[in-house]
């Protein structure tokens, strides 16, 4: 029996979590449940990042220096890990929406042609 | 997350993990709780969306990089344990292990210096050996031809080595003297580590004779200090004036310690052989070449043969005269023990092979057990691949500790038969456990843990999780079987075949050394060499004269209860030739027997307690001007008087006097054979003259019989003879057990070479079998527990077993006993006085194999007595 590797449920491309992520730091620091909980609202709930997805992607993004992560105290006075983006991941993410609409308009081309 | 982070801050990390999910789990309850949920209904939603927090750890984990670092630790802790967990288990395979790296790496490191090692010449491919054909040396005459002819050769020098008694700073020692071309260091590419190099007007110097000597006499008897260099140094007498140092470690050739300059443009010796340019019919010299630039061998070799033609035709010289040889330097110092070193070599890679075997067949006999553990991980989610580097890193891991007690044990192996074989094997010093070595026994390592690794990791691959968590499940693997037993019986051939042959060997060596058949009591005597040569010992009445006066100081010291002196120690002799009897009259030359001569005092013959059968030996009337007289040995006496008195008859010296004449000697005594020649072949004839009717230009040895103390009276004798002449340097002070013992020191190296091979050899055939029969034990263990269950007693159940060893042993044995029949003929070189096909000793050696093969099969055997039949029936 092999073990099911965690996917990002998210499979148009990769590094779209990463993407997401990104841009929900740049409203400033967030831990990981409440990054959860903004990507699902801000999509109107279409969208839904498994934890397992989202974990790893933090742990990775911030080995890539894109964000850095400090333990701080919530509203309700208990301990959790804040995320916030780094200068790097900030370029890193004009990148990535750069790319992202590159790739819209190329899938919107072949999807809707014009005539 | 950085290595450095990973090494030590690993826990805090992975408790911090741990702290941010529970973060996250709580305010997702939390969240829930808000919105209405229980706490227990919201806790329990909150994780159920979470998903597997283990896993999402796990995986999140895996994002910090070092993943494989971590499992292969986690492998490596694993397996230590597992191998802790079955001691028998981890000692027989390691030390099986252990054993064939070991041979492997001690055989490697003395081929790595003798062979792999370039010699420590510049470019010393392009050195080469030239000698004549048929002779081992060159003749003078020929070597200068040679010179001015050649168009191959940079440079060609020639040497040769002989004693010399050295005096300076007050002392006198006994060294090597190399007398050779000035071009000689050039040609090697070495260069004095002080002072100068030979110049080409060294040569031919009669007044200011020069020397270079080695680093060892320089640091030994100069101090080492830099101003010897231009100081006095008395050679035989001469004085010379040291102009370099060598650097340490050269002594070419062979162990020189001191090398001059030739005063007639070609290395003289010490003998007078009249004008040595001319002269071509007596050869000593050794001769080598460098190739000159873009000459190949070939083309050396070629022009070679056609100088050497001219010269034959120019010379009369017949053709068996003719002809020269070049060969590399290289070849000439191994190539006596390249084949041997080769084989041993292929035999230790066969060692390695055959014991990896071993622990390939043990690694099953286990596997087989944790078939079931491999079973639940499986099921626990482990992949396949998981278990495959779990198992390969159990397997890296003995190899590894075998690995390095194979290097301990090589160091000893090393040590022993460097000792044991320092005269046979070239470039002795070179051999060391360098870097090159370890690297290889690592290599070794590393290879034989993923060749028996492979063994248990292909069983693997068989594992279906199902079939291992069910009872009842069996694995065949029969064909595998028939290869697993013969290797066994391949092995227990292959020990006994080694053991034989050190069997043989051994009763060989007890024989030689059995003091019955020396001729002479060796024990409590002491021996000491003097060579006493220049212009005071010119004449025979100047040496008989300085050995006579020696005799009386060592006579005369308490301690010494007899003393005489000799040409040579037994079992060598210096001087040979046919024994020409004069009252036989002229004999063909084909008639003739050849026999050994030497020159002895009275004393020798007491001091060694040969016995006088007939006759007398010498005494003080056999001085220079009476009769010269002769004893001759009891083999001389039977060949060629039979049943005739040999006392009265005449025999003749082995040279003629200085008019050419023959030298007539009445022969006064018969005395018992020494041994003589090859150890373990008969005596030859042998002739005695006195000391002071024939003198011996060459040095000769003095042999007290002691009473006391050996080290005492060598401290007295030796002061003895400084009295008697100071500048005569005592060497070679040994007892004569321990100068006997040298000439045991080939067959001794052969000896031990076969033990060990032989003892390792049956040490892995016992593991061998141990081995197998486990294995068998371990797959039917269910049948063994139904057999038991169904009324079997224990002794048919060891009996079951037993036959499998039993069956085992006599087959390797067999097979063993008819090869050793083939091939011990092929030893008989090496054997004195045993026949190859000695019956005792083939005996012994089976019945001791088949006792200790069949004893491992026992082990095993009671291991299936003890099987509990409810347990074996239950599980697997």
């Amino acid at each position: 029996m092999k073990p099911k590797r965690y996917q990002n449920r998210i499979e148009l491309l990769q590094g779209t979590l990463d993407m997401l992520i990104l841009q929900t730091l740049q409203w400033g620091p967030q831990h990981g449940y409440g990054i959860s909980q903004s990507i699902g609202g801000r999509s109107g709930e279409i969208l839904r990042v498994e934890t397992g997805s989202l974990y790893p992607a933090l742990h990775r993004l911030e080995k890539q220096g894109w964000v850095t992560s400090q333990w701080k105290q919530t509203d309700s006075n208990q301990r959790a890990k804040y995320y916030r983006l780094t200068p790097a991941g900030k370029r890193q993410l004009l990148s990535e929406q750069a790319r992202w609409g590159q790739i819209v308009n190329a899938i919107a081309g072949i999807m809707n042609p014009e005539f | 997350m950085s290595l450095w982070d990973w090494l030590f801050r690993r826990r805090q990390r992975e408790e911090e993990l741990d702290e941010e999910v529970q973060a996250h789990l709580r305010m997702a309850a939390q969240e829930r709780m808000e919105q209405g949920e229980t706490a227990e209904q919201a806790r329990t939603s909150a994780v159920r969306e979470f998903g597997n927090v283990t896993l999402v750890k796990e995986v999140t984990r895996d994002m910090w990089g070092f993943r494989w670092l971590e499992t292969s630790l986690q492998d490596i802790r694993y397996g230590a344990r597992m191998l802790r967990k079955n001691p028998g288990f981890t000692v027989v395979a390691v030390l099986t292990l252990a054993l064939g790296i070991g041979a492997n790496t001690a055989i490697f490191s003395v081929v790595n210096a003798t062979l792999l090692q370039p010699l420590p010449f510049s470019e010393p491919d392009r050195i080469v050996w030239i000698r004549e054909k048929n002779h081992g040396a060159v003749a003078p005459a020929n070597f200068l031809d040679w010179r001015r002819q050649n168009h191959v050769f940079s440079d060609i020098s020639a040497y040769v080595s002989w004693g010399a008694n050295l005096a300076a700073q007050g002392h006198s020692w006994r060294a090597t003297r190399a007398t050779c071309s000035e071009d000689l260091f050039r040609l090697l590419g070495v260069r004095p580590q002080l002072g100068r190099d030979f110049l080409p007007s060294d040569e031919n110097a009669g007044h200011t004779p020069v020397a270079v000597i080695s680093h060892t006499v320089w640091r030994e008897n100069f101090g080492g200090d830099p101003s010897a260099i231009g100081g006095s140094l008395a050679i035989d007498g001469r004085q010379f004036t040291i102009i370099g140092v060598m650097p340490a470690g050269f002594r070419f050739p062979g162990d020189s310690d001191l090398w001059t300059t030739p005063e007639r443009e070609v290395p003289e010796v010490p003998v007078d052989i009249g004008d040595v340019t001319q002269n071509r019919g007596i050869r000593y010299l050794a001769v080598i070449g460098r190739l000159a630039p873009g000459v190949t061998l070939e083309r050396a070799r070629g022009e070679m043969d056609t100088i050497a033609d001219r010269l034959a035709t120019q010379y009369h010289e017949g053709p068996r005269e003719r002809g020269v040889i070049v060969e590399p330097l290289k070849q000439i110092m191994v190539g006596n023990v390249r084949p041997l070193l080769l084989i041993l070599l292929g035999a230790v890679g066969l060692v390695l092979l055959t014991a990896c075997a071993n622990v390939a067949n043990l690694m099953l006999a286990r596997a087989r057990v944790r078939s079931m553990e491999m079973g639940v991980r499986s099921a626990l989610g482990a992949t396949h691949l998981r278990l495959v580097r779990q198992a390969f890193t159990e397997s890296v891991l003995i190899a590894l500790l075998g690995g390095t007690l194979g290097l301990l044990l090589s160091a000893a192996a090393t040590r022993l038969l460097l000792r044991a074989g320092a005269e046979i094997i070239p470039q002795v010093g070179a051999v060391r456990m360098d870097g090159v070595v370890l690297g290889f026994t690592l290599a070794m390592s590393m290879l034989t843990g993923i060749l028996f690794g492979l063994a248990p990791v292909l069983q693997l691959r068989r594992v279906n999780v199902n079939d291992s968590l069910k009872y009842g499940a069996r694995q065949v693997t029969g064909e595998r079987e028939l290869l697993r037993s013969s290797l066994v019986i391949s092995e227990i051939a292959l020990a006994l075949v080694l053991s034989t042959g050190a069997g043989l060997l051994m009763r060989s060596f007890i024989g030689l050394s059995h003091q019955a058949r020396l001729g002479f009591n060796p024990e409590h005597v002491l021996t000491f060499s003097v060579a006493p040569n220049g212009e005071r010992y010119r004449s025979t009445t100047q040496q008989a004269l300085f050995y006579g006066q020696a005799l009386e100081r060592l006579s005369a010291l308490p301690g010494v209860r007899e003393a005489g002196v000799v040409d040579c120690l037994p079992p060598y002799s210096q001087a040979g030739g046919p024994i020409t009897i004069a009252e036989h009259g002229s004999q063909e030359d084909e008639q003739l027997r050849g026999g050994a001569y030497s020159v002895a005092s009275p004393g020798y013959f007491q001091a060694l307690q040969i016995p006088v059968l007939r006759g007398r030996t010498f005494s003080a009337g056999d001085s220079v001007e009476a009769p010269k007289v002769a004893v001759i040995n009891q083999t001389l006496a039977r060949i060629f008087f039979a049943q005739q008195d040999p006392i009265g008859k005449h025999v003749a010296w082995f040279t003629a006097d200085e008019h050419g004449k023959r030298v007539w000697l009445e022969i006064v005594g018969v005395v018992g054979d020494v041994k003589n020649l090859q150890p373990g072949a008969d005596p030859m004839p042998q002739v005695y003259v006195s000391y002071e009717q024939e003198n011996w230009d060459a040095g000769m040895t003095f042999v007290l019989r002691t009473a006391s103390n050996l080290v005492n009276v060598t401290t007295a004798a030796r002061a003895a003879i400084q009295s008697a002449d100071g500048n005569v340097p005592v060497f070679a002070i040994q007892s004569l057990p321990q100068a006997l013992g040298q000439s045991l020191s080939q067959p001794r190296f052969n000896l031990l070479l076969f033990g060990l091979f032989a003892t390792v050899a049956v040490i892995l055939a016992t593991i061998g079998v141990y081995g197998v029969v486990s294995y068998m034990v371990s797959q039917r263990t269910h049948e063994i527990g139904v057999r038991i269950a169904l009324g079997a007693s224990r002794a048919d159940v060891s009996r079951m077993v037993g036959a499998k060893g039993i069956k085992l042993s006599l087959a390797g044995v067999g097979i063993g006993l008819a090869c050793a029949g083939v091939l011990t003929r092929f030893m008989a070189g090496l054997l004195y006085g045993v026949r190859p096909f000695d019956r005792a000793t083939f005996a012994i050696v089976s019945i001791v194999l088949t006792a200790v093969t069949l004893l491992a099969s026992h082990i095993p055997a009671r291991r299936a007595t003890k099987v509990d039949p409810m347990v074996a029936l239950r599980y697997e």
